[in-house]
C-alpha cells in the first residue's frame, strides 16, 4: 500500500455519526485511490448510506476526520461536496421524463450561443464529449423516456461528468436492471477507473464485486469489519463478515412430488401478452417462474390475482374452478399477490405496521366498527411469527428495512388466509441476512399447505426456492425444468 | 433484562418525540402563543364569550371542513363545496315556507349526500385528476345556485332562527352542531372499517385495491358523506343569517381547505384526524379574531391572516421533519 500512498485521494478516519438510540457509524476508517473500484457491502442498516450521505455533504459526521485531495475536512456541506468532484448516483434515478438526454446531462450547466441565447445544439455538442469521455453511446437527442433502464443509470452517471468528478459514488446501480445488460453499465465503470476517477460502489449483489475488482470494505451494525483486495476473499467469507455468523451453504434436496395435483393454471392467454400458459403444482410444491423482464411474468401473477385482463384460462384450485375476474374475487379465493414494488402498490408506506397488517382481512370481515385490541393483537402474533423486527407494531412502515416490510406484506396475506401465494421478485433490494429469512419463511409455509409461485430474476434465488421452475419467453411458457435439469446454465439457455 | 428496559425506553422516546412533533401538539402552542400575546394587549380576549365567538365564528366552516376532509383523506379533492352551500341553502329557504321544519331539513341533507354521490361518480368514472372534474363541477354548480334563487336573496322570513341562539345563553347552537360533528368524525375516522379504508385508499389507492377494497364505492361514498355534511352546514349558517344569497356559500371553498391543511390533512391524501380539523378551523377563528381585538386596520387583517396561515403551515412542515 506505501507505493500507493500518493495516489491515496480521500481517507476519512474514526468517522461516527449517532441518532437517537441507533450508532449509525462507529470509529470507521475508510479510504480511496485514484483509478480504484472500492465496493463497499453491509445489509441494510449497516451503516453504507450514512457513510456517502456524509462525502456527498447532506449529513454531518458526530466525530473523525476527512482527508480529501490533501486537504483536511471536519465536514462537507454539498456545494463543497460538489466542488471536491464528489458526483452521486443514487439508487432512484432523478431524470426529466420529458427532456432530451442532451438536456438532462447539461440540466444544471445549459449551453448557450453567441447571442447568450440557449442552443441546443451546443447542449448537443458538449453532451458527445461527455459520452465520449466515458466511452458510450447514446443519441443526445433521445428523449429520456424512451431510453431502456441501464441507459437510464448511463446517463445519470454522464449526468455527474458534465463537472469534473475524481470520486464517483454508485449506490446499487444494478437493482433496477437486467443480468444481460449489467455489463454495458460494467463497461463504463471500467472505462471511468482507467481515467483515474475513484469509485466507491454499493451492492447488494456481491457478484458484481468480484467483476470489479480493487478492494471492498464490510460494514455490520456501523462498524468497520474488514478491508480487503477482492482477490484474497472469497464470496463466503465477505458473506459471514456481513451477516456475522458463517453462512450456512444453501442445499438442494430434490423431492419427487406424487401428491395430489392442488392447483391447475390451464389455458391463461391474453392478445400480445400471453400465450397458453398452463402448469401444475402438486402438494407442498414451489413453482418458481423465470425469464427475462418483460417475458411476461408479471403479467402472469397478476392475470392469476384478477388485476390483468386475459382472453382465457382457467385457474383450478383442488378440482374447483377458483379464476377470478377482479382482486375482490382473487382475494374471496384465498388468492394472495406479493408485487415487486412494494412501495407503488403493496404498503401504504405513511401508515403503522398493524394497519397494512390488518387491511386485506379487515376488507373480508363485515363488521361496522374495528376491533382495534384484537387487531394489534393479531398484528403483534404476525409480528412474532415472520419476526418483524420492529419496536412496536406501530411503527409506521416507511421506517422499516426493505425486508420487514416485505414481512408486513406477507402477514398482511397470511392475515387474509391466502391459500395461494403469488410472489413477484420477493427479495430485490434486500439484505442477504432478510434474504435467507425469508426463503425460510416460505419453505415452512409450504410446509404447511401453502402454495406459492414464485417469479424472480434473481436465477440463484430461483434455484434456491424452488422445486420446479417455469421458464417464460415472450409470452410463452417454453420449458419447465425439474429435478437434475435446475441449474443457472438452463434457466439463462431458455431465457434468451 | 437489561436488553428489555432499552426498548422500552426506546419506545417511551419514540412516542414522546412524536408528540411533540405531531401537527396537533404544535397547532395547540401556536393557539396558545397567540393568545398570550392578544391577553396582553386585549384582556377581554380571555372572556368566556369571546372564546364561545371564536368557536361560533368558524363552526358552519368547521362542519364542511370535515366533509371536504374526508374526501381528502380518501385522496381527492372536492371543490363544490361553497356552491353546494350555496344551492342547499337556497334549496332550504324554498322549502321552509312549504314544508315542515323536519322535512325541509331532512331533504337538504339528503339532497345534499345525492349531489355528493354524483359528484364521487363523476370523479371516479373520468379519468382526470378530482381537482379539475370538482373545480369544473362548482361552476356548474354557482349557475345552478343563480338558476334556483333568480338571481336574488330568499328571506326566511323569520322562520327557523334556532341556531342564531345561544343553549343556556351560553353556548352557540352552531358550536354544539360543529363539536357533534367533530365527535362523529372522531368516531368515523378511528373506530369504524369505513373510515380506515378511507385512509387506506389515501395512503395507497393500488396498494387499496389489490388488497380488495371497493375503491370506487368507498370513494362516492366519502364525496356522499361531503354532500349531507354540506347540508348540515347550509342549515346551520342560512338558519343563523336569515337570508340566503346565491353567492352566500360561493366563497367558502378555498378558506375550508387552509384550514384543513393547517389542521394536517396531507393533500395527498391518507393522513390526518378530526381533532386536527377542529383545531385548524378553530385557529383560523382565533387569527382573526385576535387581529379585531388587537385593533389591527381592517384592511391590513386579511394580509396579516394570510401571512400567519402560511407561517403555521410552513413551521409545521418543518416540526413534521
Amino acid at each position: 500500500m506505501e507505493q500507493l500512498g500518493e495516489k491515496r485521494i480521500l481517507a476519512m478516519r474514526g468517522i461516527c455519526k449517532f441518532y437517537p438510540g441507533v450508532k449509525a457509524l462507529e470509529d470507521v476508517d475508510f479510504d480511496l485511490y485514484r483509478g480504484e473500484v472500492h465496493s463497499l457491502v453491509g445489509k441494510n442498516g449497516a451503516g453504507k448510506s450514512t457513510l456517502i450521505e456524509i462525502l456527498a455533504g447532506s449529513v454531518k459526521a458526530d466525530r473523525g476526520e476527512m482527508e480529501i485531495f490533501g486537504k483536511k475536512f471536519d465536514y462537507l456541506t454539498p456545494v463543497e461536496s460538489l466542488n471536491l468532484g464528489i458526483g452521486t448516483i443514487h439508487q432512484v434515478d432523478q431524470l426529466i421524463e420529458g427532456m432530451s438526454v442532451a438536456e438532462n446531462v447539461l440540466i444544471d450547466n445549459l449551453k448557450t450561443n453567441r447571442a447568450g441565447f440557449y442552443s441546443l445544439k451546443n447542449c448537443i455538442e458538449s453532451t458527445k464529449k461527455i459520452l465520449d469521455f466515458i466511452d458510450v453511446y447514446i443519441d443526445p437527442r433521445r428523449m429520456v423516456s424512451t431510453l431502456s433502464p441501464v441507459e437510464r443509470k448511463i446517463l445519470c452517471i454522464a449526468r455527474a461528468f458534465s463537472q469534473e468528478v475524481k470520486i464517483l459514488i454508485l449506490d446499487e446501480p444494478t437493482a433496477s436492471l437486467d443480468k444481460e445488460v449489467e455489463d454495458k453499465l460494467f463497461n463504463v465503470i471500467k472505462s471511468i477507473k482507467q481515467k483515474g476517477v475513484g469509485i466507491i460502489y454499493i451492492s447488494h449483489n456481491l457478484g458484481e464485486i468480484f467483476e470489479l475488482k480493487d478492494r471492498v470494505t464490510v460494514l455490520r451494525d456501523g462498524k468497520k469489519i474488514s478491508t480487503e483486495y477482492v482477490e484474497k476473499i472469497d464470496e463466503e467469507s465477505l458473506i459471514a463478515g456481513m451477516i456475522g455468523t458463517k453462512a450456512k451453504a444453501y442445499e438442494k434436496k430434490y423431492k419427487k412430488f406424487n401428491g395430489k395435483v392442488k392447483l391447475k393454471v390451464d389455458g391463461y392467454s391474453a392478445k400480445g401478452v400471453l400465450h397458453d400458459i398452463t402448469f401444475k403444482l402438486r402438494e407442498g410444491e414451489i413453482f418458481g417462474i423465470g425469464g427475462l423482464m418483460g417475458s411476461g411474468r408479471t403479467e402472469l401473477l397478476k392475470m392469476l390475482f384478477g388485476a390483468f385482463n386475459k382472453d382465457s384460462g382457467r385457474l383450478i384450485y383442488e378440482g374447483k374452478d377458483v379464476t377470478p375476474k377482479t382482486p375482490i374475487n382473487a382475494i374471496k379465493n384465498g388468492i394472495g399477490l406479493l408485487t415487486e414494488d412494494k412501495k407503488s402498490d403493496g404498503l401504504m408506506m405513511e401508515m403503522p405496521v398493524y394497519k397494512n397488517i390488518s387491511l386485506i382481512e379487515l376488507v373480508k370481515n363485515g363488521d361496522f366498527f374495528l376491533r382495534l385490541k384484537k387487531e394489534r393483537n393479531q398484528a403483534r402474533r404476525m409480528q412474532s411469527d415472520l419476526n418483524i423486527a420492529v419496536p412496536s407494531v406501530g411503527q409506521i412502515v416507511k421506517f422499516l428495512s426493505g425486508g420487514n416490510q416485505q414481512k408486513v406484506v406477507l402477514a398482511k396475506w397470511l392475515m387474509a388466509n391466502s391459500k395461494i401465494i403469488l410472489l413477484d421478485e420477493p427479495t430485490v433490494g434486500i439484505d442477504v441476512g432478510a434474504k435467507e429469512e425469508i426463503y425460510n419463511l416460505i419453505n415452512s409455509l409450504s410446509r404447511e399447505g401453502k402454495i406459492f409461485i414464485i417469479v424472480s430474476s434473481d436465477n440463484q434465488e430461483l434455484i434456491s426456492i424452488s422445486d420446479r421452475i417455469g421458464i417464460m419467453k415472450r409470452g410463452r411458457m417454453v420449458k419447465i425444468l425439474e429435478g437434475g435439469e435446475i441449474t443457472e446454465e438452463n434457466i439463462l439457455k431458455y431465457s434468451l | 433484562m437489561t436488553k428489555r428496559t432499552n426498548a422500552k425506553l426506546d419506545s417511551e422516546h419514540f412516542s414522546l418525540s412524536s408528540i411533540f412533533r405531531s401537527q396537533v401538539f404544535f397547532l395547540i402552542m401556536i393557539m396558545v402563543v397567540i393568545g398570550v400575546i392578544v391577553t396582553l394587549i386585549n384582556p377581554r380576549f380571555l372572556s368566556v364569550r369571546n372564546l364561545f365567538n371564536i368557536v361560533l365564528s368558524v363552526s358552519t366552516i368547521g362542519i364542511v371542513c370535515v366533509g371536504m376532509g374526508t374526501v381528502l383523506i380518501s385522496g381527492n379533492f372536492d371543490l363544490t363545496l361553497g356552491p353546494m352551500i350555496s344551492i342547499l341553502g337556497i334549496v332550504m329557504a324554498l322549502m321552509i315556507s312549504r314544508f315542515s321544519i323536519g322535512l325541509t331539513l331532512i331533504a337538504v341533507v339528503a339532497l345534499g349526500a345525492l349531489i355528493g354521490a354524483f359528484n364521487g361518480v363523476l370523479v371516479t368514472r373520468v379519468r382526470a385528476h378530482s381537482f379539475i372534474v370538482t373545480l369544473a363541477l362548482s361552476v356548474v354548480y354557482e349557475g345552478v345556485a343563480l338558476l334556483l334563487a333568480g338571481g336574488t336573496y330568499i328571506s326566511l322570513e323569520g322562520r327557523f332562527r334556532i341556531f342564531a341562539e345561544r343553549a343556556w345563553g351560553v353556548i352557540p347552537a352552531p358550536t354544539l352542531v360543529f363539536v357533534a360533528v367533530i365527535i362523529g368524525a372522531f368516531i368515523v375516522y378511528r373506530f369504524t372499517k369505513f373510515g380506515r379504508l378511507l385512509f387506506a385508499i389515501g395512503g395507497n389507492e393500488k396498494a387499496a385495491y389489490l388488497g380488495g377494497v371497493k375503491v370506487r364505492l368507498y370513494k362516492v361514498l366519502a364525496f356522499s358523506l361531503a354532500g349531507g355534511l354540506y347540508g348540515i352546514g347550509a342549515i346551520v349558517l342560512i338558519s343563523q343569517l336569515g337570508v340566503v344569497y346565491p353567492s352566500t356559500g360561493f366563497g367558502y371553498t378555498l378558506p375550508a381547505l387552509a384550514a384543513i391543511a393547517v389542521g394536517g390533512i396531507a393533500l395527498s391524501g391518507g393522513k390526518g384526524s378530526a381533532l386536527g380539523i377542529f383545531l385548524g378551523a378553530v385557529l383560523f377563528g382565533l387569527i382573526s379574531n385576535a387581529l379585531v381585538l388587537t385593533g389591527v386596520d381592517p384592511f391590513w387583517r386579511n394580509v396579516a391572516a394570510g401571512f400567519l396561515i402560511l407561517f403555521a403551515v410552513g413551521v409545521s412542515g418543518i416540526v413534521e421533519q
